[in-house]
């Protein structure tokens, strides 16, 4: 059976994970008119430059206001203040790209492998996020230009593509065909890697994996329901090798290891 | 660290946090005018103040 392939993906939990992800998408295209253009940031990476788009991208607000050499309080304000009570979440229930890799990941049907503790090579990648976080965070500052965006796939998927279907006569720059070359290479990455732009890639899940040690939304292990047998490792689409890592920075609080659990002994709870 | 210290020191940091949120908020919102706009609808004749 194909859920059997990702564990925890029939379940209700996954349900209205996916109902949620779903609802997101829709909502992040609900500008039809400049009134229903919020301005607000989302917590996870959203181009605004879709033509539908109702909120704004933090990675380009962020960039926007570096650019022109500008604090960017508000954004940064929101930001934290969304991550202080989501940490990650947003990554695992709202990222609509975060939704089609695992779409993809589901379609392509890979087995769950036996967890193995991470090499070193996967330490540093994993820590590859944050370099392009602050890399493009300073790169925008220095060239006044939003030059994560000039590579997004994220952007290349929803708003590259849609901008060139809505033209009658599209005009392409050479940044069309190396957005299209990246959106390729994370796509086709994620058939094989669940999640992999998430892992090692993204710089909003960077920036919201460093709250999740005090986030209000946690995921929160029983330790004497336990018995180490290792299905929610097993599940999990970011790859978690340890016990002591759930919950950690790379946790997405998607739910799947809550679903494996054969003991009920996880489950995603507020603290204060 | 014993579990009631780390549960402690999280929600010390939880909230110096989220103090230094809200006054990035505030800057920020005195920034774009956020502000002086939300004082003209709840009170337009305390506009002129500040």
């Amino acid at each position: 059976m194909r859920g059997d392939r990702l564990r925890g993906t029939n379940s209700g939990l996954a349900k209205k994970r996916i109902a949620t992800q779903l609802c997101t998408l829709a909502i992040c295209n609900a500008g039809f008119t400049a009134a229903l253009k919020t301005g607000l940031v989302v917590p996870f990476l959203y181009c605004h430059g879709c033509p539908l788009a109702s909120f704004a991208c933090p990675m380009g607000a962020l960039q926007h206001f570096l650019g022109r050499h500008e604090a960017p309080f508000l954004v940064l304000g929101l930001l934290s203040l969304a991550f202080l009570v989501l940490g990650r979440w947003g990554c695992g229930w709202l990222c609509p790209f975060g939704a089609l890799q695992d779409l993809l990941a589901y379609l392509a049907g890979r087995k769950p492998k036996k967890p193995k503790g991470w090499s070193g090579a996967e330490v540093a990648l994993r820590q590859a996020k944050l370099g392009v976080l602050l890399g493009s965070l300073a790169a925008s500052y220095l060239l006044a230009g939003t030059t994560f965006c000039w590579l997004c796939p994220v952007g290349a998927i929803f708003a590259g593509i849609p901008y060139v279907l809505l033209q009658e006569r599209p005009v392409v720059g050479l940044f069309f065909y190396v957005h299209m070359l990246v959106l390729m290479a994370v796509l086709l990455a994620a058939m094989y890697v669940p999640r992999a732009w998430c892992r090692y890639l993204c710089p909003i899940g960077a920036l919201a994996g460093l709250f999740n040690d005090i986030s209000s939304l946690h995921l929160e292990l029983d330790e004497e329901l336990c018995v180490r047998c290792h299905a929610c490792l097993e599940a999990c689409p970011m790859g978690i090798a340890d016990l002591r890592d759930l919950g950690g920075r790379d946790c997405i609080l998607c739910g799947r290891c809550v679903s494996a659990c054969p003991r009920g002994a996880l489950k995603i709870a507020l603290r204060p | 660290m014993a579990p009631e210290g780390r549960s402690r020191k999280r929600a010390l940091v939880k909230l110096l946090i989220l103090l230094l949120s809200a006054i990035l908020v505030w800057l920020g919102a005195d920034q774009y005018g956020l502000i002086r706009l939300l004082v003209r609808v709840i009170c337009p004749s305390c506009v002129g103040i500040g």
